[in-house]
């Protein structure tokens, strides 16, 4: 579903993500973690084709982000860190906006506007301005419309930040219902604990080069994956 | 601490003209055309304003009421000062993004707004000083000169506009309530300001008949700004006679006020600045939601944040409503045109092609592609990560313009040709050139734009008003205006006809906006996707 080849982006002098290569393959949930600083979103955005970069190849689906951007982007969803969003639109503008540019017909938005609003109680709330929302609200808000289109991949940086217990349970319910209908997810996070009890494959980054990867059980054995990490990381 | 707050603050403002994208440092060639532009709006306010003041000062000194001519000076430096500041002084005081940052530090609220009313305060003696230089140097120029008179004139003029901050403090606090509190805030907000430019318009253009009734009736508009507009009474006294008493009282009418407002707003900054003034919550209701196309959703998104924000409407269209505001007059005042060409034969001919170049000129003033990209700031992400073609992003924006400016040029140009009855030629002329002028400008805004993008800005505001985008926009086009009306002039009205000489700038219009077009096409959509 994305294979990451050679990946190389530097900003200036500094080598933000240095020859990193990784495979996701359709219904893993593929988690990335690293320091601050170590890559993480510069790699995200490079696969989400907001980042140019120097070397490398990235494919979505089997097609290149450099020379079929347009089918790369149809086929994923990304959720950033941080939920800027158009504060000017109502939140159900706003989807609506998202499910016009990916081309999701009016019924099909509607229903799926109607489960992910009422499975993240934010239907009542899609009247209002996005510059009303809190920051949970906001990332709600993203997290329905990176759905909207029901996207083979979805690329996620620090998708739990924010939410509250409720909201961070479904959204591994959703991220799990998605892989098994043969979907892929890969997103980042430093809460290890949710990383280690949902991912299938685990990736750890540090100072732009991928250090380690594989499936959970490679990359821990006996050890848990916070103590795996900080030997890592050293 | 005020010091260290206000060059932060007074950097940013200098940075939101001058800088880029953050990645960049200002370049020389970037300060020295800000220069040449300072320069040009300089000459061009200095100007027409000292053309004011001198038809002023020529009217008053003769009869006895040179004091009248520095009330007057003041006022309208008041004015200047208020509807330069009120606008920006809600979201600079009070709607600030860093506000709940500096209230987290150990600052006192009071030196947080001291700095932000410093700002506020140099900003007011630029626009200020567009008139009292001019004014000053008139009157030195027409009239005797005291040193009294002239000190007691230059320390009135730094204490003026304390009087206007005062007002737009208390203003601004009211719109931000206010106008946050409501939904369509943006074009409501939008209708009150047009509402007032046009009465400043209809000031502005009457200015001559209101100059000769007050030399008419100079006793008893005396006497008024006597009684109603004491500070500027006093202030025009205490410059025109060096009288002391009266600079005392007029000081006094400045500083008290403003002391008191900056008191009742340090004890009050925190509950105002976090003040959750959101509107009233809206239950949604579910209905059927209709689908579009990718490029309309993107030119709906860009209409929406055109109309809500009334900063945006307000600073980039205000030319199109001067557009409808002239063809308007023409068609109330068209006895008066057809006296004038009556009296003047040479003018008999060229009258609609005055109007068309007057109408291209407020086109010109349009700048709502000019901050477009830039307006994108932390949103820049969705965009870019969203399954659309960059040139259709960019056109998106293009056409935002023309949509929202269009409508105004057509009924402008109906109306213009049905107050001067024009022919087929200058009616088709009259529909052409200025739509010629929207295309073109809302082209070069973006093109503009992408040359000089600024996505670290604080508020909204800095980007649409304050960017190095949209004043070369601004200017740039009306520069285009007037070369083209000077090469007409001196160039080619010896042979060309008006009418002619206006459809070949409709075609190299054209031809400049298609240039524009084919380089949005492609440098353009690399510009952006590189940002």
């Amino acid at each position: 579903m994305l294979r990451i080849e050679n990946l190389s982006k530097s900003f200036g002098q500094k080598k933000a993500v240095d020859d990193l290569s990784l495979h996701i393959n359709p219904g893993e949930i593929y988690g990335f973690i690293g320091h601050n600083g170590a890559g993480k979103t510069t790699t995200i955005k490079s696969v989400c084709g907001i980042l140019k970069f120097d070397r490398g190849e990235i494919y979505i689906n089997g097609k290149s982000i450099k020379t079929d951007p347009m089918a790369c982007k149809m086929d994923m969803a990304y959720l950033p860190d941080n939920p800027d969003l158009y504060e000017f639109l109502s939140g159900i503008k706003y989807l609506n906006f998202i499910a016009d540019i990916y081309g999701v017909d009016a019924k099909t938005r509607q229903e799926r506007i109607k489960k992910y609003g009422d499975m993240f109680e934010l239907t009542g709330d899609l009247g209002q301005p996005v510059s009303a929302y809190s920051h949970g609200m906001k990332q709600k808000l993203a997290i329905i419309s990176a759905l909207i289109h029901d996207p083979k991949l979805m690329v996620m940086d620090e998708p739990f930040v924010g939410l509250d217990p409720k909201a961070t349970h479904l959204l591994k319910q959703v991220m799990r219902e998605k892989c098994d209908r043969g979907h892929a997810v890969f997103f980042s996070t430093h809460i290890l604990e949710v990383a280690e009890k949902l991912c299938d494959k685990v990736a750890i980054i540090k100072g732009g080069r991928l250090i380690a990867s594989g499936s959970m059980e490679e990359i821990t054995k006996d050890d848990s994956l916070e103590d795996v990490f900080l030997e890592l990381t050293e | 601490m005020v010091f260290t707050l206000f060059k932060i603050r007074l950097k940013s403002v200098i940075n939101g003209l001058l800088s880029g994208s953050k990645k960049k440092a200002v370049s020389g060639g970037r300060k020295v055309l800000f220069g040449i532009l300072l320069i040009y709006v300089l000459v061009v306010f200095l100007g027409l304003s000292a053309a004011i003041c001198a038809l002023m000062c020529q009217a008053f000194y003769p009869i006895g009421y040179g004091w009248l001519y520095f009330a007057l000076v003041s006022i309208f430096a008041f004015l200047l000062c208020f509807i330069g500041s009120v606008l920006a002084t809600g979201s600079q005081l009070y709607n600030s993004k860093d506000n709940q940052m500096l209230l987290a530090m150990p600052v006192k609220p009071g030196d947080i707004l001291a700095s932000r009313m410093l700002v506020l305060l140099l900003e007011n003696y630029l626009y200020a000083g567009v008139i009292l230089v001019p004014a000053g140097i008139v009157w030195c120029i027409f009239c005797p000169v005291t040193v009294m008179g002239a000190v007691l004139y230059i320390v009135s003029s730094l204490l003026l506009p304390f009087l206007s901050l005062t007002l737009s403090c208390l203003l601004g606090w009211v719109i931000a309530a206010v106008s946050s509190r409501m939904r369509r805030k943006g074009i409501i907000s939008a209708v009150i300001y047009i509402a007032f430019f046009v009465v400043y318009f209809q000031f502005c253009t009457n200015i001559t008949n209101y100059i000769n009734d007050l030399v008419a009736n100079g006793e008893v508009i005396a006497a008024a700004v006597r009684k109603a507009l004491f500070p500027m009474y006093h202030f025009g006294i205490a410059a025109a006679e060096g009288n002391l008493l009266s600079f005392v009282f007029f000081a006094l009418c400045a500083v008290v006020p403003f002391a008191i407002v900056y008191f009742v707003l340090s004890r009050n900054f925190i509950s105002i600045a976090t003040a959750n003034r959101g509107t009233a919550k809206v239950k949604y209701k579910e209905r059927a939601v209709k689908a579009s196309s990718s490029s309309l959703a993107l030119l709906k998104k860009e209409i929406r944040h055109y109309m809500a924000n009334p900063m945006y409407i307000m600073n980039a269209s205000i030319g199109a409503v001067l557009m409808v505001v002239l063809a308007g007059y023409l068609l109330i005042k068209n006895g008066d045109l057809t006296a004038i060409a009556g009296a003047v034969p040479e003018m008999e001919g060229i009258i609609p092609g005055i109007v068309c170049a007057g109408l291209c000129m407020c086109a010109a003033m349009v700048i709502v592609s000019a901050p477009s990209v830039s307006i994108e700031g932390p949103n820049l992400w969705l965009v870019k990560s969203l399954p659309v073609e960059t040139e259709d992003v960019l056109m998106a924006k293009v056409n935002c313009h023309i949509v929202v400016t269009e409508p105004f040029a057509i009924l402008s140009a109906a109306l213009a040709s049905i107050a001067l009855k024009t022919n087929v030629l200058e009616t088709v002329l009259m529909f052409l050139l200025p739509t010629m002028f929207v295309v073109f400008g809302a082209l070069f805004g973006v093109v503009i734009n992408l040359k000089f993008p600024k996505f670290d800005w604080i508020s909204e505001v800095h980007c649409i008003k304050q960017s190095a985008a949209s004043m070369i926009t601004m200017f740039g086009m009306m520069a285009l205006v007037i070369v083209e009306a000077v090469l007409y002039l001196f160039v080619f009205s010896s042979f060309l006809s008006l009418d002619i000489y206006l459809a070949a700038v409709a075609v190299v219009m054209a031809a400049g906006a298609f240039g524009m077009y084919a380089w949005l096409k492609g440098g353009g959509c690399r510009t952006f996707d590189a940002l």
